[in-house]
């Protein structure tokens, strides 16, 4: 775990009149890390974020910024990309993007530098002088990315950064989300791209009405909900191993579902198998459920009250 | 602070490259002062032919004659004309009846018949075969017969034949009536511009204001600038750009004002005035200089007063559809006194001229109009800057207080019932 906290979220609430839109959140984000913020729509995400940049000021609770409560000179070092998001339409691009950067404390010689070397390697520098209007929805994704970059801070909010991507560009943008936290950064995410969350993210925090309803490493959350269970390829009769209860076809997979018997470890039939010269095995692993089904059976158990 | 500037100076850079701002602040003078100049040259050339010299006649015929047809028929039922030079392509009747047939034969285009009683009472009537506008000038048969009158005659006797007076006006005082009609229709005119000039500003550069307000909260970039600057500190960075933009368009109204009467209020406003009677008012026009310190006041407050509530608008408005409609509810009253400007100025003392000169709403058209045209009693003036002080601590308090994170960040328009929570936070 990374010895420096980034951001740090105790017991914050905040209500839209009768509405409380976050119930008690506690949270923390470190550096070097990237920290996924999901939930389903409505669920308190954004105004939690928008609580951490101190657009809003939570009702109760506190929030610290690397370590202290955030200031203007704190914000200089945040980058932040809304979901709903935009820039001024009728601007050049390069224009817009140097005063983005003079707002974040650069100069404006160092603004246009950097927005050049931005433009550059998002491959948007013959567009530097056309309208923000003149640009695919695509490419103005790019263009935001790179404000948010712009002032190379040391923490940046995101918030829905693959949308509107095609898979080149969403893998550029994940190479300088993974280079940013190579180099220490604290990245929170905001997505409902489950899968990427998985490959991208080190831990996560599933809100759901306004309350903490998943915390913790990635791989941690997704073990908490394992079935007792393992998947299996390869040829042999399943159902004659030892401490196994019964068998099913993995669900869109081309394996084959062993659900063990109570007590049984999964070791155990791993140890079972390799001793049995009828079964033989290519593919073996613990049934792990995807995060998006975590995500649709925690959001189902709070529409239900449970 | 540092936010502030950053944000003026961007907006200051941004709405000044602005096309209509340009055109307004810079190229509507620059137009009038050479429609100005054009037309005062045309005139000076239309009013300047009193030649005794056929050929001169001729050409002026041939170039400035209102019909701009060499085939012209004269009947001189009076005698008067009958020696005097015609350009060789008119004809001569000695009939009416004999005009009219050349006229359907299509041999003449038209002609003039010299009434029998021509001397006494200067009756010409012009025949068409149907109806010319242009046939209505006369000026070429007028050169014509001053041209003949003023023959034998010394030629600076019969200058003033043909222009008896070249009339200049100095204003003693800005209320005096030197010349009845003239003067007033001066006063209206300087009236009309002083608080055309203030009204446009205005409306102009909040208008600027509230579209880039709304701009930033239809593309949703407002979320990410109030990430990094307070909203305060960006409202104000704008208000204080445009602000100066619109001083800068007064400034540069007034200088062209100022110029235009001192270079093209002489001679040639008296030649736009012989050609164009409304334009050589132009000649008549004393700008009261003294008073445009209490101008500027009135402007920068009014300013002032307009984009607190226009940034309240801006905050409650998620497009540039809705922002104009809610800004109607301040443009309206603002606009009321241009109703009533003939009344500011022929009676500038009225009671209603009073009462708009002091509600704070219409205190900067109307007082503007008024101090032009007379003197305003200080105790009025006072009151009136003193309630637009007010009101623009007021707008101002107003708007910070609507435009916060929490307004600007709303997805839809707040309800009527919902406002009085949102202004108290």
């Amino acid at each position: 775990m990374p010895s420096t906290t980034a951001i740090k979220v105790e017991h914050i609430s905040k209500s839209y009149g009768n509405f409380r839109a976050v119930d008690d959140l506690t949270f923390e984000v470190y550096n070097g890390e990237i920290f996924a913020m999901l939930g389903p729509n409505g669920a308190g995400k954004s105004t939690t974020i928008r609580m951490i940049l101190d657009i809003l000021k939570p009702d109760t609770g506190s929030i610290e910024i690397f370590g202290a409560r955030i200031t203007d000179a704190t914000k200089n070092r945040i980058g932040y990309l809304p979901e709903e998001r935009g820039l001024y339409r009728g601007v050049p691009v390069l224009e817009v993007m140097t005063y983005l950067g003079t707002l974040k404390g650069l100069s404006r010689a160092d603004a246009r530098k950097r927005s050049l070397t931005y433009l550059e390697r998002f491959d948007l520098m013959a567009f530097a002088k056309k309208k923000v209007s003149d640009l695919s929805k695509g490419m103005q994704q790019k263009a935001q990315l790179a404000v948010t970059l712009l002032h190379d801070p040391e923490l940046i909010i995101i918030d829905e950064p693959f949308s509107g991507l095609d898979p080149v560009n969403t893998l550029l943008i994940e190479e300088v989300i993974k280079e940013f936290r190579a180099k220490g950064g604290a990245i929170v995410m905001s997505t409902h791209q489950m899968y990427q969350v998985e490959y991208l993210a080190d831990r996560l925090v599933m809100i759901n009405k306004g309350t903490q309803a998943l915390y913790g490493k990635v791989d941690e959350v997704r073990s908490r909900y394992a079935l007792p269970a393992v998947i299996v390829e390869g040829k042999g009769d399943w159902t004659t191993i030892p401490g196994i209860e019964r068998t099913e076809k993995e669900d869109g997979g081309r394996g084959t579902l062993l659900f063990l018997k109570h007590g049984v470890e999964p070791d155990h039939v791993l140890a079972q198998m390799a001793q049995r010269p009828d079964v033989q095995l290519q593919r073996f692993e613990l049934a792990v459920p995807r995060l998006n089904d975590i995500f649709i059976e925690v959001v189902e158990q709070g529409r239900n009250g449970a | 602070m540092a936010h502030m500037l950053t944000v003026f100076l961007y907006e200051l850079k941004r709405n000044f490259r602005r096309p209509g701002f340009l055109f307004t602040t810079f190229g509507v003078p620059v137009l009038l002062f050479l429609a100005t100049n054009v037309i005062g040259d045309l005139a000076a050339q239309n009013t300047s032919i009193n030649s005794t010299d056929p050929e001169a006649i001729q050409e002026f015929t041939e170039q400035f004659d209102p019909t701009m047809s060499p085939n012209v028929g004269l009947v001189d039922l009076s005698g008067v004309f009958g020696e005097v030079t015609v350009p060789d392509t008119w004809q001569r009747f000695d009939t009416d009846e004999e005009a009219r047939a050349a006229i359907a034969a299509e041999v003449i285009d038209l002609y003039y018949l010299i009434e029998a009683d021509y001397l006494e009472t200067g009756d010409v009537i012009t025949v068409v075969p149907e109806f010319q506008m242009n046939a209505m000038g006369d000026s070429t048969l007028s050169s014509i017969a001053r041209q003949y009158f003023s023959q034998g005659v010394d030629p600076d006797i019969a200058a003033r034949i043909v222009y008896p007076a070249i009339y200049s006006e100095e204003n003693l005082t800005l209320t005096a009536t030197v010349d009845g009609k003239v003067n007033e229709d001066a006063t209206f005119l300087i009236v009309y511009a002083f608080a055309l000039t203030l009204m446009v500003t205005l409306f102009m550069t909040n208008g600027y204001l509230m579209q880039t307000l709304i701009e930033e909260k239809e593309t949703r970039l407002v979320e990410i600038l109030v990430s990094m600057v307070r909203p305060l500190h960006l409202l104000a960075g704008k208000i204080l750009a445009l602000g100066v933009l619109g001083l800068l368009q007064i400034v540069v109204w007034i200088g062209g004002m100022i110029l235009l009467v001192n270079i093209a209020g002489g001679q040639q406003a008296q030649n736009i005035g012989e050609a164009v009677g409304a334009l050589g008012l132009l000649a008549n026009l004393q700008l009261p200089l003294d008073i445009l310190p209490i101008l500027l006041v009135y402007f920068l407050l009014s300013y002032l007063m307009f984009a607190g509530f226009y940034s309240v608008i801006s905050a409650i408005s998620n497009s540039m559809r809705e922002g104009p409609q809610y800004a109607v509810v301040f443009m309206l009253p603002a606009l009321a006194p241009f109703y009533f400007l003939s009344l500011f100025a022929t009676t500038p003392d009225a009671p209603l001229v009073v009462f708009l000169s002091l509600f704070p709403l219409t205190a900067p058209i109307s007082m503007t109009a008024r101090l032009v045209v007379s003197e305003v009693p200080f105790w009025q003036i006072a009151l009136s800057i003193g309630l637009l002080a007010l009101t623009v601590v007021f707008a101002i308090w107003l708007a910070a207080r609507v435009f916060r994170a929490g307004v600007l960040l709303a997805g839809n328009v707040p309800k009527l019932k919902d406002i009085p929570a949102i202004i108290r936070g």
